[in-house]
């Protein structure tokens, strides 16, 4: 039975800190096969889980959906009015996007997403999250010296241009839909999915190029 | 007490370090702990906050020095260990002496694409009207102590704005101690130079997701 007890835990803690090897590739290892003899995962299903992240979802499914939502009007407010449904049309929904909320870029207005608690992500839309998102320095600096943030990542922003940023502390989940540059008239739902970058979804980029 | 993983706003940090290849896995058993995660369903008492309880709980030292997954890998082990699952000694040499648990059985390979598919909305029906509208000045009660809650340090005793209503959502706060309560969630607008000196002088605002709990009519 679960306790639920945080005095336990971090009895349990301590034991585990002493006890385990130091080195995570060997307490991993140990974890997997005695989860296995176990019978509480199945090794083949990692690997399933680790080879569809590696193929199938990651930023280009964010991708496709900031694309269209610079090509068809109708979608775009359906995206904004429901995240959830709307990547729903493309079958992007999953993990972590049951509650998703789309914030949409201006001239005037620019969106960032973090979760200063823990790591909270769009996984079914954007993939794995990148290892900056989960940094510490990212975590405590977004919320309160975004401006400087941004800059460290390319991003210098005027005054006049006003930041929203956006803590990830309940289980909604941000996507961040950027502008869509300037110079890209005759391209394509496509051709645009090539030219919208993952952490232009997460905000720390923003002013995409019409040439990838 | 200070909460280690509380760390929105955190003064003197250093420049964000990013990675040259950005791969998501640094090394194969950051990917085995990241699959173990997603393909291990667990007891039913393992809800999604009682996992980042036990992460929170972790000793400080750990939490801010070791790799992100192997935090997630000692979450594992000790929830196996709190549930008698495991010892940790089965833990430290990846052999089971104890019997196998009464649990379904795992997911296999064949099940996963399926799976990846399935989204969780965490709304419930209300019992209850909201308690604020959009535009309705609340401001974030001041919760202390260390039991597990997503209202940060930062924000608490901070009077904001209701941006919006999002409807009834489980209260993480009740799901950490295995319940399944459920309050109206609102994401709250926070103007930046009510917050921070770097904020003075900006339009900027942040927003954070507070169940009704969190808050009070200001």
């Amino acid at each position: 039975m679960t306790s639920y007890d945080s005095k336990k835990i971090v009895e349990i803690h301590e034991h585990l800190h002493s006890d385990l090897p130091s080195d995570p590739a060997l307490r991993v290892k140990a974890l997997e096969s005695l989860l296995v003899e176990k019978g509480m995962v199945d090794s083949g299903a990692i690997d399933a889980w680790i080879d569809l992240y590696a193929e199938e979802i990651g930023p280009k499914r964010g991708a496709r959906v900031v694309a269209r939502s610079w090509v068809d009007p109708a979608f775009r407010a359906r995206l904004l009015a429901d995240g959830t449904a709307a990547i729903s049309e493309f079958g992007y929904q999953g993990h972590a996007t049951g509650n998703l909320v789309a914030v949409e870029n201006s001239p005037k207005v620019h969106n960032l997403v973090v979760c200063t608690l823990c790591s909270c992500y769009p996984f079914s839309l954007l993939g794995m999250s990148p290892g900056w998102y989960k940094s510490q320095e990212y975590r405590a600096r977004a919320v309160r010296d975004p401006r400087g943030v941004l800059k460290e990542f390319g991003v210098a922003l005027g005054d006049d241009v006003e930041i929203r940023v956006w803590d990830s502390t309940a289980e909604l989940r941000y996507l961040v839909v950027p502008e869509r540059p300037a110079g890209t008239d005759g391209m394509n739902e496509d051709a645009l999915a090539t030219l919208v970058t993952r952490n232009s979804m997460i905000g720390t980029d923003r002013n995409l190029k019409a040439g990838a | 007490m200070p909460r280690v993983h509380d760390m929105g706003g955190l003064p003197n940090q250093g420049p964000i370090v990013m990675d040259a290849d950005e791969q998501p896995f640094h090394a194969t058993w950051e990917a085995r702990m990241w699959g173990i995660n997603e393909a291990m369903e667990g007891p039913d008492g393992w809800t999604l906050d009682w996992w980042r309880y036990v992460r929170e709980l972790i000793q400080p030292d750990d939490y801010l020095q070791r790799p992100y997954f192997d935090q997630w890998m000692q979450v594992y082990a000790a929830m196996l260990v709190d549930s008698g699952i495991a010892s940790v000694a089965e833990i430290a040499s990846g052999h089971a002496t104890s019997p196998k648990p009464d649990l379904r059985k795992p997911m296999t390979a064949a099940e996963v694409a399926k799976i990846s598919a399935i989204t969780r909305d965490f709304r419930r029906p209300a019992a209850q009207p909201p308690l604020f509208k959009a535009g309705d000045k609340v401001r974030a009660k001041t919760l202390t102590g260390n039991a597990h809650t997503r209202l940060p340090a930062y924000l608490m005793g901070k009077s904001g704005t209701i941006h919006a209503h999002r409807g009834n959502h489980l209260l993480p706060d009740s799901g950490a101690r295995g319940g399944h309560d459920a309050q109206h969630l609102y994401t709250v607008s926070f103007a930046a130079a009510d917050l921070w000196p770097e904020g003075q002088g900006k339009n900027d605002r942040i927003f954070a997701d507070l169940w009704e709990g969190y808050l009070e009519r200001a």
